[in-house]
């Protein structure tokens, strides 16, 4: 567990906001509970200085009360780093990290179409997965919505 | 009947030549529609030929529940193929929806959108099943034809 | 050259599955591309909520028919580790031998549609053809070719017998040296190389970038 417990001092020796947010699940997962106060800079950090450079998903859930997005970074070794952020449900709005990553552009499609989360810096572009003719302000998986038979 | 139409109607049971089309499948039919056409089951003795295109094809197989982008592309490839044309359903998902029938993008069975001939259940089909299927589907041909 | 955009639809006989590709090419050379997916969307994410836990051990394996058993294999372990379940021993070998059984012929599958889409169709009827052994083995084991409902929460649905054993290890021998046949054919043989070599390249510092 050597690696991991260096990732957490290195996160939390940087990051003074994070003291008690680092948390190691199991051998080669790394959890950051709540990372919405710097974000930005934890995921550069995480990205340039600690080797975290792969994107591998970004998930989407809906918990009733708010959003809560989490990033999924790995190392070439197989140690994932997993960062999490929310926000409210109503008005939820994240900046795109496209610039940085342009592989993300897939999921943050899928979060617009699937949660209806706006995103700041996502240009125009097809819909993904739903099709063209789905009714606009549908989104199917919010913990609300329900299948009209 | 004349003798051209005796001719043809023996060429179609005898060589009925196949489109594989999927309508949003886990790909397990898929696969065992191509299967079937390898040395150890071997659906080329009746001879049946995978061809590309619609506008060639006599039969066509459909595997999988029909998603919301895949319905009308499924009745426009049905449209393009020559008649008399054949529908077989691969699958219990394109039967009828099997374990997705009630989920929000997916409507019922193929039956839904085109008129089908043959119905061969599994989850996936064996290849056995299919091969049985197939013949099935020529003999009712070669009975209705006499 | 003038350029020619070409629909590459959800119907094609390359296709195993619909997706929507409009690829732009001037010659034989791709100028431009775009992709237009979600042909297959069940909506599966939606759907686990409405079922129950064991329900949902045989809706997640049929996410994907050729690599059913790790789809089921990561719910499975995902409740688990909530529920605070730890796993016999022997289970957890047991799910091992049947996910290292389904690589071996999923990769034998992509083997033999990489030479169809070639043109190589010998290269298909000989690798489908020793995929049928895996197939054998598995049906033996655990009762299906495909979408076999091994796993459960808490371990696995049946045990390995001695005879089924000694039917493994047999198969396994026969299926080593063809395999190191089709490795030989894949690199060396001159007619994969002519047409593969140079085809497709994307250069090292490209590829680094866009792993992000």
């Amino acid at each position: 567990m050597k690696n991991e417990e260096s990732v957490k001092e290195a996160l939390i020796k940087k990051f003074g906001s994070l003291e008690n947010l680092v948390r190691i699940q199991r051998e080669r997962r790394i959890f950051i509970d709540d990372a919405s106060q710097d974000f930005d800079r934890i995921l550069d950090f995480a990205s340039e200085e600690l080797g975290f450079s792969v994107l591998c998903a970004i998930t989407g859930l809906d918990d009733g009360n708010r959003y809560e997005f989490i990033y999924h970074m790995a190392r070439p070794k197989g140690e994932m780093l997993n960062i999490k952020i929310y926000t409210p449900r109503d008005g939820s709005r994240i900046k795109t990290i496209t610039d940085k990553f342009p592989g993300a552009e897939i999921f943050e499609r899928e979060l617009t179409d699937l949660l209806g989360v706006k995103i700041d810096g996502l240009g125009e572009g097809n819909r993904y997965p739903l099709s063209d003719d789905w009714p606009k302000g549908e989104y199917p998986l919010r913990k609300d919505w329900k299948k009209k038979t | 009947m004349s003798i051209v139409k005796k001719i043809v109607t023996w060429a179609r049971i005898k060589s009925p030549w196949v489109l594989h089309f999927n309508t949003g499948a886990c790909n397990a039919c898929d696969i065992e529609i191509v299967a079937s056409l390898t040395p150890r089951f071997d659906l080329e003795r009746f001879g049946v030929l995978l061809k590309g295109t619609p506008r060639h094809a006599d039969i066509i197989l459909c595997s999988g529940p029909v998603t919301k982008q895949t319905k009308d592309r499924l009745k426009r490839v049905y449209d393009q193929m020559p008649e008399p044309k054949f529908v077989v359903a691969v699958g219990t998902c394109s039967c009828s929806g099997g374990v997705f029938h009630d989920c929000y993008n997916v409507e019922s069975g193929i039956d839904a959108v085109i008129p089908v001939s043959a119905y061969i259940p599994g989850c996936p089909a064996s290849p056995k099943a299919i091969i049985d299927g197939v013949v099935k589907l020529l003999q009712s041909l070669e009975e209705s034809e006499k | 050259m003038r350029k020619v955009v070409i629909p590459i639809g959800p119907q094609h006989p390359a296709l195993k599955e619909p997706e929507s590709f409009s690829v732009t090419l001037s010659g034989e050379r791709i100028m431009a591309f775009s992709a237009r997916l979600g042909y297959n969307h069940r909506g599966i994410e939606k759907a686990c909520e409405d079922r129950s836990y064991t329900q949902n051990v045989y809706l997640t394996e049929r996410i994907c028919g050729i690599c059913s058993h790790a789809h089921s294999t990561a719910f499975v372990q995902a409740v688990e580790e909530i529920a605070g379940i730890k796993i016999p021993d022997r289970a957890s070998y047991i799910r091992t031998i049947i996910s290292e059984l389904e690589r071996i012929h999923s990769h034998l599958l992509w083997l033999g549609v990489a030479g169809h889409e070639i043109g190589f169709d010998t290269l298909l009827m000989y690798t489908w053809r020793d995929r049928e052994i895996v197939m054998d083995i598995l049906a033996q084991i655990t009762g299906n070719r495909v979408n076999y409902g091994m796993n459960t929460i808490g371990g696995v649905r049946r045990d390995i017998s001695e005879d089924q054993k000694k039917n493994i290890l047999t198969a396994m021998d026969k299926l080593e040296e063809r395999t190191l046949y089709y490795i030989t054919v894949a690199t060396s043989e001159r007619t994969v190389i002519e047409r593969l070599s140079g085809v497709g390249v994307l250069p090292h510092n490209d590829a680094v970038r866009l792993e992000r």
